[in-house]
């Protein structure tokens, strides 16, 4: 299977975030690897792509950062949603079911015709 | 710290077009994220998978495109100036114009070259109260050809003050080839009332010789001169018509 086009990805990118620090703080190493395992490699988020969305959701206080050090290895960067990132995230994912749904009609109409 | 990772991430920030604030909080957390990776795999493999640096700062630029507020003015140009083909305002308006206005390149729809307007025009065409561009024009306009008010440049049309290689104002021109309505000053000076220069032609002037030819110079001058505000005025108002009535 391909990776998904870049504009595909860049729409959804900000919902995928959100949702990932729904479940849990992360850092920015370990969002990326996520991504990877849980598609199994088929969606692989770059640098280039990931902290400019980080940027983007912590000046609109849908994220906070924060510096943690977890035993003797260097201080990570955390992310956490905060509350009205947790709204955001929900009002995302319904949007986002709504419109795969609404597509999906689409393509269903689509392939009966032929 | 190790080389390596300072040379990508150096080479990642050079093409990094952004405020200072904005390019310190990048290089920490690249810094920070390449340490993270580390934990489990071995530098050259994360350097290798975050794919070579170009291409690293090519992707973060692409989503600060449109951030004006992140690039500002001179990043903007810069990073205009490297792309091509490329176009940002700022937030901050004029009336119904942004305040900063960089356009390069073509229109990817239209194929026709961007123009920049605004009160601060910046771009290959610029439209603006200050504007800068290969093609300017605006009341004080800066460029290869540049029209308006007050005008510099390689070729040089204005209403007050010229100043260019060639130059032509309506009142005073300094350039090699200065045609000025009240003053002209340059290699080729040639003016209604006065003029400063190796060859100097002065329209009311006592001691000039009238012959054919200098009479068609004569009329040529006084049309040059007449019709200059015309053009500006038809110009500027084909292209800001809701705003100069």
């Amino acid at each position: 299977m391909n990776s998904p086009s870049k504009e595909l990805l860049r729409g959804t990118l900000e919902m995928l975030v959100l949702s990932l620090l729904s479940k849990e703080e992360s850092y920015g190493y370990e969002i990326i690897s996520t991504v990877k395992d849980l598609t199994e490699g088929i969606i692989e988020l770059k640098e280039g792509s990931l902290y400019p969305v980080l940027y983007r959701l912590e000046d609109a206080s849908l994220i906070e950062s924060f510096w943690q050090a977890k035993g003797r290895g260097n201080p990570r960067k955390y992310y956490k949603l905060t509350e009205t990132g947790k709204q955001k995230e929900q009002e995302l994912i319904a949007e986002w079911k709504s419109f795969t749904v609404q597509i999906n009609n689409i393509l269903d109409w689509s392939d009966k015709d032929e | 710290m190790n080389k390596k990772v300072d040379s990508y991430i150096n080479s990642v920030m050079k093409e990094i077009y952004l405020k200072k604030r904005f390019k310190k909080k990048i290089k920490l957390d690249l810094y920070s994220h390449i340490m993270e990776a580390a934990e489990d795999n071995e530098i050259n493999q994360i350097l290798e998978n975050m794919g070579h640096p170009h291409t690293l700062a090519k992707e973060m630029m692409e989503n600060y495109s449109d951030n004006f507020e992140a690039m500002g003015t001179l990043n903007a140009v810069l990073y205009g100036s490297k792309v091509r083909n490329f176009e940002i305002k700022s937030d901050k308006m004029v009336g119904s114009y942004p305040l900063i206005h960089v356009a390069m390149g073509y229109d990817q729809e239209t194929g026709r070259r961007k123009v920049a307007k605004g009160a601060i025009a910046i771009g290959d065409l610029s439209i603006g109260l200050l504007s800068f561009g290969a093609l300017s024009a605006g009341l004080f306009s800066f460029g290869a050809f540049s029209l308006g008010i007050l005008s510099i440049g390689a070729v040089t049309f204005s209403l007050l003050f010229s100043i260019g290689a060639v130059a032509i104002s309506l009142l005073v021109a300094i350039g090699a080839v200065a045609i000025g309505g009240l003053f002209a000053i340059g290699a080729a000076a040639l003016s209604l009332f006065n003029a400063i220069g190796e060859e100097t032609f002065v329209l009311f002037s006592e001691s000039t010789s009238s012959n054919g030819t200098l009479t068609t110079i004569k009329f040529s001058l006084i049309f040059l001169l007449v019709t200059l505000p015309l053009l500006l005025y038809n110009f500027l108002k084909s292209h800001f018509n809701k705003t100069i009535e």
